[in-house]
């Protein structure tokens, strides 16, 4: 499952980072973060569990609140790979 | 001291060369993915990460 998550403008790839230091010896479920570019104000988390935001561990600074409901994965691709064309154009 | 990002396989580090793949790393990238748990993950997967780490989702040479 994937979901978004609120932070402070600008702190997206610093939560991140902090966010996957604090889970680390946690059972959250969480497996991957995400902070793209383009989306000022959320970061995006994968995680096989649903998330509880009272997780101690899911206490970081400049982290806002989790978005309700989940996002959908095709949603997500858009972010990963933001010049494929270009890449299918170099390996030929 | 800035971050690098590799220019192959898009791990990040402050080494002018990538520590896991040993390609020339930019100063020039953006978005970030931080994998925690690559077995477990489809963004992992559908990026072709194996190794936990921080990585970019767009390296510039
Ligand atoms: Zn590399």
């Amino acid at each position: 499952m994937f979901y978004a998550m609120r932070v402070l403008i600008g702190q997206e790839k610093n939560v991140a980072a902090l966010l996957a230091q604090s889970i680390k010896h946690e059972d959250t479920g969480i497996s991957a973060i995400l902070a793209p570019e383009s989306m000022q104000g959320y970061i995006f988390v994968e995680s096989d569990k649903m998330l509880d935001m009272r997780h101690p561990a899911l206490r970081v600074p400049n982290l806002r609140s989790l978005v309700e409901g989940d996002v959908e994965f095709d949603e997500l691709k858009s972010f990963l790979n933001p010049e494929p064309a270009m890449v299918n154009i170099i390996k030929g | 001291m800035a971050e690098r990002a590799c220019q192959r396989c898009k791990y990040i580090s402050y080494d002018k060369k990538c520590p896991i793949c040993d390609s020339e790393t930019s100063s020039d990238w953006s978005g970030l993915i931080v994998v925690t748990d690559p077995d477990n993950s489809k963004l992992a997967e559908e990026l072709n990460i194996t190794m936990p780490g921080r990585y970019a989702l767009k390296v510039n040479k």
